[in-house]
This record gives structure tokens, sequence and C-alpha cells, in this order.
């Protein structure tokens, strides 16, 4: 197997471009998918890093993304004192990293854990270097600085410490190319902006080429791919000169065509050694990992029609953006340093000159020590190329001078930080003096050990203890309950409800339920909002397929929106209005978008757009009504259902036949004009057959055929081979097409199926008259992130068709019948009904009211009825968590506050949405009841008696849970770091290419959740925590399943989220601990 | 029987998680690999002990095998982008030889 290494040829070979293929692509693991704003999918930002314990990944993180991974340890210290994170809490994720030792100063005796806990809340003291004396000077006991200072520098510590000029060479040296590119080196030490250039340049580059259909001039040349592309408009484009890049066109013309072999030459001139190859990819596709993130959801799609159009990849990413690179570092360093920008000359630069480049170094990051500048012409560090020579000559003679100064400074520092921990811990800086060197020595090393950047882990791990153990409290009561009921003491309610409704699982569904259960009569259950229906979902006159299941999953069924046997007419002009519709706003678009017609437009109908502008910031509950009444006034209503049936194989016989009937005719009318119109639909059917090699060529039809269009036999033999290669008429078109066909709907066994896997997870006992299957979506105005806020389950769109779905299938009396076959009856009063809660008005909308059987119009005007109480109960309770309402006193329409945020294009945080969430129960209904969550947790229904071999609770954790691990770690990071892993500011968010937004005009992609979704002004609305899972299951059952399944062993062990079984035995919670141990939650 | 002609081929099977399907495809693609059949959800027992097939709402957890058949030249550059793939990540790879009735289908 050839490989780079090998061979050493100019042009390099196909396994050799392979091989640079996949190093680029591992190299993108790190940076997570980015899917498209309208179907905004809430991912864990560091997926492609979950191989990796929890904290080793963060610090990986770090090294690409520059990202931060835990909470700020002031918010943490505010947590502590808020009693969010519990002293014991702390003591007990302090125990985890302290020693069984102590030191003594004096009497007073000081354990490890005792000072660790007193550096985390109090912090290390540290401060920079350069003011630590100004500080010290400032304070009043100067005898016990010195006598403090005397012994610090008798440390061993502190003379093992001493910084030498050297230390900046050899540190760059092993960063380079490893946690630096090339360009961010020159960054930092030459103080260039080879970064931003690039980034600028890439950013340029890709936000056109990845328009989808956002920019009214589109980039020329796309379908060239995106390395064809670049190649093709930079040579018509100066920037490249413009950044100093000499003989720029030259050199693009120069270019090889492929990427692959692009990337080669550019690494082989920057002579970046092969084993770092791939990490350094990492570094440079992290530099925009939102731009890289969609490009690489992008390139994996197979049917996307962008991605078919103009296709872009990584390594065509990486091919521009690393020739980039390639010119502006060498550009750079030979102008400051007179080098050649490649790996190899800077690491000999940094091996030959470490003493003159570090006095560069220290000048340029920090300033040189007063008493060093004085003896050195400053002007030196301004020239170019450096004369390194010459500072090397100088730096030998200041070394020993510059580390005494730098030793006396760190000294200070750490006077300053004994000092610190003294008052912290309470002890008398007398006694600490008089113990002399050794246990300060043992003190400064403990120091060392645990810096602030290393508090993160334990604080989270003490605000997550806090949470559970205060969390499982709330329980006590239903736990009871539930103690009493398996002991068969007390029996529980088994009358039929009135109603019984199943919602997602979604946070946003527990306050919804709870309120409706509050009403009375109403049981309620928690499912996957795709009610297990994975469906591929095409809208009635949309061009779009929507995939409506978690991203986890590829449906591999198609269902269809469409009007309802008597709505023939109605359906023809509600496309006709659709298309009028569709046509205006074209004309509006394009009036708009054109050089000219903006100028008359404003003059002409602007003030059309004033009535919209003042009513939707003024009033815009007035002018939602207005715009509503004008819509029913226009809008055709259309009555719709859904095709769950499969189309028979005759009748997608057929629905081919005639296809290929029409393609014969079209064929004979181009090729014969008003004599090939002429043909009978029996010859064209026997053309058809004869291209499929079903009947014989000689027979009456085709003699009639031949006669009618003078045809030989090679007129006909040419007609039936034009038929079968150049327009499909054949029986492999055939076989392909009814694949295609037969996707849509499903057979009634697959419907069963899913009707009863849905009703035997959720632990069905009774059926009510109505069932609700109830999913849910959000409206907001002027929200790109409108989608973050719909249904995960249904990959962040609108859950309505998977409920209509399922409800249609439930409702089947063949379905019903098979299913009863299995032991399951659905008695024959029993209707679901399909629903989808609005999380941001609280409104319920029900679908398909034409199936209610007139028998239940009783039942579906009380379903209705409490429905709207709930919503109005639910948005109550909604408001009262919004920083920005009012407090409402007294009675007061919630639902139309709630309604006003939905409209209002002005408001940047419409809901919640899944913010503040912590956990994720799976157990029986009667665990939760009548608790107030605070729509902080996500219930999946379960009954673990009704499943004894765990099938269902193996579903559950293979996907529902690993859907709520995705959005709690979109939550924790998009909190913990804002801009790396967050989305910043909503208000600084422009469009880009219909794709995702980025800040003003030129930016990466912003990724995550926006800071109005996971902040309250400055403090966290969010408290990033990991999920705990907390499943009402024996523990073995749980092991059992985890020991089946590497993603589970993965998340467990690497500590992605916490299971917690609430072990039916004894009703007691335990934490799992990888690999199979369980700590009791009392004791943790 | 004796009338039909076989031609030599390589068959190359890629057992690997349903997360990283892409990147085999993607070699495959490049390389031009004819076709390819993908077997979803499947079972069996490897390094990290036994591997449960019963996933019924995530393809990307599941394992699933790659299986495609092509000319003996293109098996190198196939090793060559899957070598540190593998290296990474587990999985398996197993080439034997295969006959073909029409080669023309697996060289394109």
């Amino acid at each position: 197997m050839a490989t780079l290494e090998d061979t050493k040829t100019e042009t390099p070979t196909e396994s050799q471009r392979i091989e640079l293929r996949s190093f680029v692509n591992l190299a993108g693991e790190p940076v997570s998918h980015y899917w498209p704003m309208k179907t905004f999918i809430h991912h864990n930002p560091l997926h492609g890093l979950e191989r990796l314990h929890f904290e080793d990944a963060i610090k990986e993180a770090d090294r690409f993304f520059r990202g931060t991974g835990y909470l700020q340890n002031k918010e943490n210290r505010i947590y502590y004192k808020q009693g969010r994170i519990t002293e014991e809490a702390l003591n007990g994720a302090l125990k985890k990293i302290s020693k069984e030792a102590t030191i003594a100063f004096g009497d007073e005796e000081v354990s490890h854990l005792e000072f660790l806990k007193a550096i985390i809340i109090n912090g290390t003291g540290d401060v920079a270097k350069d003011i630590a004396a100004t500080i010290l000077q400032s304070s009043p006991n100067q005898s016990e600085i010195k006598g403090l200072i005397e012994i610090i520098q008798g440390l061993n510590k502190i003379n093992e410490k001493k910084e030498s000029l050297k230390d900046f060479a050899n540190r760059e040296s092993d960063d380079l190319a490893t946690k630096y590119t090339l360009g961010e080196w020159c960054d930092q030490s030459l103080g260039t902006t080879v970064q931003s250039q690039i980034n600028n340049e890439v950013i340029k580059w890709i936000s056109g080429f990845l328009d989808e259909g956002h920019a009214h001039w589109s980039m020329p040349y796309r379908e060239k791919t995106f390395y064809g592309n670049w190649k093709e408009l930079a040579l018509q484009d100066n920037s490249g000169s413009l950044l100093g890049i000499p003989d720029w066109k030259n050199k693009i013309r120069n270019l090889s065509e492929k990427p692959e072999d692009a990337i080669l030459e550019c690494m082989s001139f920057m002579s970046i050694p092969k084993n770092l190859w791939i990490d350094y990819f990492s570094l440079h596709l992290a530099q925009l990992a939102g731009w890289t993130g969609f490009l690489k959801w992008r390139s994996e799609q197979v049917d996307y029609e962008w991605q078919n159009a103009f296709p872009i990849d990584l390594v065509e990413y990486m091919a521009v953006r690393i020739f980039y690179e390639k010119e502006l570092v060498d550009l750079m360093c030979r102008a400051k340093l007179g080098i050649p920008g490649s790996y190899k000359s800077i690491q000999a630069y940094l091996k030959s000159f470490s003493m003159g480049y570090g006095l560069y170094k220290d000048f340029q990051s920090r300033g040189l020590p007063e008493e060093i500048e004085d003896d050195m012409d400053l002007s030196v560090f301004n020239q170019e190329p450096l004369p390194i020579n010459d500072l090397n000559q100088s730096a030998s003679g200041l070394s020993s001078k510059w580390q005494q100064i730098r030793s006396r400074q760190e000294v200070a520092v750490q006077t300053l930080v004994v000092l610190h921990i003294a008052k912290s811990l309470d002890l008398r800086v007398q006694e600490i003096i008089k113990s002399g060197p050794a246990p300060l020595e043992i003190l400064l090393g403990w120091l060392e050990e645990f810096p602030e950047s290393k508090h993160g882990p334990v604080w989270l791990k003490a605000l997550e203890s806090s949470f559970i153990k205060e969390f499982i409290k709330k329980f006590d009561t239903n736990i009871e309950k539930l103690k009493k009921i398996d002991a068969s003491e007390e029996k529980p309610l088994e009358s039929r409800p009135l109603s019984q409704s199943i919602f997602c699982i979604d946070v946003r569904s527990e306050c919804f339920r709870r309120n409706l259960e509050e009403i009375g009569g109403n049981e309620t259950f928690g499912f996957a909002g795709f009610f297990g229906v994975p469906i591929s979902f095409s809208e009635f006159s949309s061009d779009c397929r929507t995939d409506q299941c978690p991203v986890l999953l590829k449906p591999n069924h198609v269902i269809k929106e469409i009007p309802r046997a008597y709505q023939a007419k109605a359906a023809e002009e509600f496309l006709e209005g659709q298309q009028i519709a569709k046509a205006g706003h074209t004309l509006l678009h394009d009036l708009k978008e054109n050089v000219i017609t903006p100028y008359i437009m404003v003059e002409a109908i602007g003030w059309f757009f004033g009535f919209r502008l003042f009513g939707q910031t003024l009033r815009p509950k007035f002018f939602k009504k207005a715009i509503s009444w004008i819509k029913d006034r226009f809008t055709i209503p259309l009555s719709t259902t859904l095709t769950v049936d499969k189309i028979q194989k005759e009748e997608a016989h057929e629905m081919v036949a005639s296809k290929h009937r029409a393609t014969i005719y079209r064929l004979l009318i181009d090729q014969y004009g008003p004599l090939g119109s002429s043909v009978s639909h029996e010859q064209v059917e026997h053309l058809r057959k004869l291209a499929m090699d079903k009947v014989p060529v000689d027979s009456p039809e085709i003699n009639d055929l031949n006669q009618l269009l003078h045809w030989n036999q090679a007129d006909l033999e040419q007609f039936i081979k034009l038929l079968r290669q150049e327009h499909n008429v054949n029986e492999r078109d055939t076989d392909r097409q009814m694949q295609k066909i037969t996707l849509t709907g499903f057979t009634v066994e697959e419907q069963v199926n899913y009707v009863e896997a849905a009703l035997r997870i959720l632990g069905f006992k009774t059926f009510a008259r109505l069932i609700l299957l109830c999913g849910h979506g959000s409206t907001s105005d002027n929200n790109p992130f409108e989608s973050a806020l719909d249904c995960g389950a249904c990959g962040g769109n609108h859950g309505h068709s998977n409920s209509r779905a399922l409800a249609l299938m439930a409702n089947k009396p063949d379905v019903r019948a098979l299913l009863a076959e299995k032991g399951l009856v659905i008695p024959s009063d029993t209707h679901f009904i399909p629903g989808q809660h609005d999380t941001t008005t609280d409104e319920v909308e029900l679908f398909d009211l034409e199936n209610v059987p007139a028998t239940h119009r009783k039942d579906l005007i009380r379903l209705q009825r409490d429905l709207k109480e709930a919503g109005e109960k639910n948005s109550a309770e909604r408001l009262a968590r919004m920083p920005d309402e009012p407090e409402m006193i007294g009675a007061f329409n919630a639902l139309s506050r709630a309604k006003i945020r939905s409209i209002d294009w002005s408001q940047v945080r419409p809901e919640w949405g899944l913010s503040r969430h912590t956990a994720f129960i799976a157990g029986r209904r009667a665990l939760t009841q009548g608790i107030n969550l605070e729509g902080r947790t996500f219930l999946h229904s379960y009954d673990y008696s009704k499943d004894p071999t765990g099938d269902y609770l193996e579903i559950i954790m293979t996907a529902p849970m690993i859907v709520g691990q995705w959005i709690n770690m979109e939550h924790y990071f998009s909190t913990v770091d804002l801009n790396a892993y967050g989305a910043g500011s909503k208000a600084y968010h422009n469009v880009v290419g219909n794709v995702g937004v980025m800040f003003g005009t030129q930016s990466d992609l912003c990724v995550g959740l926006p800071i109005q979704t996971v902040m309250d002004g400055e403090k966290p609305y969010h408290e990033p925590m990991r999920l705990f899972v907390i499943i009402e299951s024996p523990r073995e059952m749980i092991n059992t399943i985890i020991s089946r399944h590497t993603i589970l062993q993965e998340l467990t062990r690497n500590q992605w989220l916490h299971i917690v079984s609430l072990d039916p035995e004894n009703m007691d919670f335990f934490l799992f601990q990888y690999p199979n141990n369980w700590q009791a939650i009392k004791s943790i | 029987m004796s009338e039909l002609k076989l031609h030599p081929m390589k068959e190359i099977k890629i057992i690997i998680e349903g997360e990283h399907l892409h990147f085999v495809t993607d070699v495959l693609d490049r390389i031009k690999a004819s076709g390819y059949t993908i077997f979803k959800n499947i079972s069996g027992k490897g390094h990290g002990g036994f591997h449960e097939g019963h996933m019924m709402f995530n393809d990307t957890s599941s394992l699933q095998v790659i299986l495609t058949v092509v000319p003996e030249e293109k098996l190198d550059p196939i090793l060559s982008g899957l070598k540190p793939f593998l290296e990474r990540h587990s999985g398996s790879l197993f080439v034997t030889n295969a006959s073909v009735l029409r080669p023309d289908h697996f060289d394109s």
C-alpha cells in the first residue's frame, strides 16, 4: 500500500490522495455537525470528542476551539453563597481529589481538604507579576512581608520554577503545529493578522458558495465545486494581491486541478511533519467551526439538492484555506524574521536564537522589566527583519539580570498568594514565618496542583451532587404511595379517565401535562414527540420533504399530505391562490433587490411597510388580528389527510406504466407532430410492453402502428431502443420507480407494530374514549432560532404530521383487529385525535376533526375546554419565569400575553424553550404526578413491570435518552462559553445564505444557542449540569442494557451523563458508576 | 455452467458504527467503486464484547456492514483511505477474492 511517505513523485498517486482525504475527514471529527437553521438540531458541540472522558474532551476542545468547558469560578461561588451548591456537596467533590495530609504552622494544622476548600471558595489570590511588588508595598505590615519574602526566596519550589529567556522558544517549539497553526504562531509572535486575513477571505468565498437562495445575485461557477469555483473567481479578484501575496494570479493559475494535490503541495512547502497532519487540519477546521460544521453536514447528505448541484467538502475547503496560510505565513516570516514560512525554518530559528527570541517575546507579550529596558535600544524590536543576531548577543549579556528580576517578581507574587491563603484559612502570618520553609514548600506545592483552571470540574460535581440530592426529595410522598400500590396495600384508581393525552417528553410538556391533569379527569403520558413513527413528510403543495424523526434515524417511509377526496375543487383553488401569492412574493422580492426599483418602490408602496412596522411594534396584538382577518378572507380552507397506507403493488405498477406511456406520447408528438398524437392508447401501451419485452414484436397493433407512422422494422427497433436507453422505459427503471413509490406509507403490519410499540412502551392499562396524540411546535416572529424551539424528536420540525399519522393508524379497524390478536384490545369507542401544542402561545390545535365520530362530540368539547384552561394556567406559570414580564396580580389573560410574545417582532425571547432542564425521568406517572417540576424535566412514561425483557427500556435508552443528552450538552456548552459554543447575542445576528446567522457582515456561522436562551441578563438562567437520567427500573436491567450498547458504555464511562436507578426493590435512588457499580444517592 | 466465464475481483467488507458510514462511502465514491451494499443494524461479537443490534430508533449507533466488489487495482487506494480511520476507530475490514460474471459492472 503506497502512502505519502513512500513516494516522492511529482504527481500524487490515487492512494496518496485518498489517504489525505481520510486525514482531513478525521481531522473534522472534533468539529460538530451544524444543521441548517430551518431545522435546528440541539447537539453536543463536542460530540466528536465523546470517545474521550468529559474532562479530557474539554481540554482537547480548548486546544481546538479555545472554548471554556466549565462555568466561571465566580458564578460557582455565587451558587455556593446562594446554597445552590451545598457545603456537603462541595466537601464531597473535594474529598475525591484530596490527600490524607496535613501541614502544621505552629499549633495550627491545615489538612489538604481544608486547603482545597479555602482556595476553591476564596480563589488563589494570584496576581500579575509586574504589579505584585507594588501591591506588597502598599501593605501595612511590612515587617511580616519582609519575613515571608525571605522564607519564600529560599524555597526549592521557587528556585526550580525560575524563568529563563529560553523558555519562550522551548514552549513555542513544542506547541508549533500541535496547539497553533503556523498562521496563529505568526499572529502571536510577530503581531500579524494572518488568521483573520485567512478567515475573512474564506468567509467571503464560502458564504457566497453555500448560499441557498438568500442572495439575489448568486455566485457564478458554483457547479465547478468549491475549489474549482474559488480558482475561477480568485483569478478575477485582487484581494490576494491586496494582501501582499506576490504573483497572485500566476500562483492561482498554477495550482493543481485537484484539491488533494493542492493541499499536498502546501503541506510539503510548509514542511509540516506528516504525523502532525491530522491535528494540524483540525486546528484549521476549528477556526471557523460553524462554517465547517455546516459544510461537514452538507457534504454528508446524499440527496441534498444544493450539495448535488454545488458540491463542497472539507477537502475542498482545506485546499483553499491552507493555500492562503502558506502564502501569508511565508510573506510574514520573510518580512518580519527574514526566514521562509515553514515549520522547519521556524523550528530552526527558535532553536538557534532562543535567547534573543526570548527577549523579543518578553518585550512583545508583557513588556520587559524597566531595568532591562534602560539597558537596551528598544527600537531593535521594531526593525524588520528582526536583528536576531544582535538580540541574541544582547540577551546573553542581560540574561542573568533578567532572570533575577523575574525571580524577584515571582517571589512577590507567591508572597501575596501566601498572604491570601493565610487569610482564607485564618492562619497567622507570624506562625507561618516561624514554621520555616518546610510547610510552606508543601503549601505552595498543593497550590500548584490545584490552580484556578482546575476548579471547574470540582464545582460541576458539587453542583450536580447538590442538585440530585435535593431533587430526589421531591418524590418522597409519591414513592410512599407507589410502595403501597406495589405492595397491594392501596389500589390505584382504575376508572376510565375522561381523556388521555400523550405528549412529547419535552420539558415544556411537563407543566402543560400537570396543569391539564389538575383540571381533573385527564390522564397524560410522555413519549418521544415523533410518536415512534419515523417519516419523511411531504406537506400538501410543498416541494420539500422534512425528516420527522430524531437525526439519529433516516426515515425509510414517505407520508404525503393530500386533500380529502371531497376537496378536489378547493384544492385546485388553493393551489391557484398559492401560485398568485408565490408570484407576488417573487415580484416583491425582485423589486426590493433590484438596483433601480427600490428608489421608486419606497415612494410608491413604502407606506405599506410602515403599516407593518408600526403595527407590529406598537400594537402587535391588534396587528396580528388584522392580518388574521385578512388571511381568513383570502385563504381557501382545505381539509387534508395523510397517506399512511402503502400503495398496492398493482397500483404502483400502473403509476409507473402511466408515466412511461406519457413519455412515449411525448416522444411520438415530438417526432411526428399531429400524426404522433393520433396514436391510440392501446398502441402506446403496446409500445411500452414492447420496450419491456412483454409482448412479441409481431402483433396487429404494431402492424397498424407501422402503417400509421410509415415505419419499417428498423424504425420500430430504433424507436424501442431509444425508449429503453434514452428514456428509461425498461424493466430496470420500472423496478427502481416501484421501489421509490412503495416507500410511501406503511403496510398494515408495520402500522400495527408502530401502534403496539407506542402503547406498550407507555404502559397503557385502560383506554379513554378520546386519546389525544399531542405533538408540539412553536411560533415566533423575526426569530431565526424559531426551529430551536420546535420538536427535537421530530428533527427540529413541528410534530403534528407524526401525531396525525399515528392517530390515523390507531383508528383503523384492521389495525385494531390485528392488535387484539396480539392481546392489545383497544375498545371500539376509543378514538385517537391528533393535536399540536404551541409551546409559545400554549394553544393546542386539533387536527382531522372530521374523523371524530359524532358520538364523541361531548368528549371533544370537554377536551377542548380543558386544553384551553390548561393552556391559560400554563401560560401564567411560564410568564412568571420571564424576567421582562411585569408581575401579574389577580386575574389576567395569560394566553393573550403569551400570544403577544409570539408575534412581537422585537421580542428576543418568545419563550425559554428547554432552558434550565436538568433531568430525564423514565417511569410511571404516579412517581411524578402532582409535583411541580418547573418545566425542567423530560418525562418518558415507562412501566418496568410491563417490560420484563427490557426491550422497551432499551429503546428509551438508545434513542430518546440520547436526544435528551444532545439537548443537554447544547445548553450546557452554550451557557459555559457563550461565544465559542453559544451563538452570542441575537441583537447582532444577521441571517446568511438561508443556512444560519453570523455577527455583522462577516463572521463564523454562530453555532449553539443565543444568550437570550440561556442567560437571564448577566446571570446564567440555564444551570449547566450533565443530564440526570432517572429510570424506574431494577439496576440489573439497566446494567444489562448498558453492557449491550457501545454508545451507552461510552457515555457512562466518559461521564457525559448520569444514570440513576429508582430500584423498585427498595424504591431507593442509585447513581450508576461505570462499569456496573451503583452508589446510593443519599451517600454521595 | 462451463460456458460462463468468471472474472477475478476483490471483495471488501467493512464493519463500522453507523455514524461513520459516510467516511467509508466517501472513500468508495472517490475511488469510483461502482457500488456497495449496506447491511444495517447487525449484531455480533468483537474485541469490545457482544454488540446488540436491537436499536429501534437509532441508526447512527448501530453497527453496519458495507460490502463492495472492486477490481484489484482499486484495492490499494481503498486501503490507504481506510487505514487512518481504523487506527482511530473500532471496526473491521476483510478482503477476499471474489469472482463476477459481468466485470464491466464493477469497473467504472
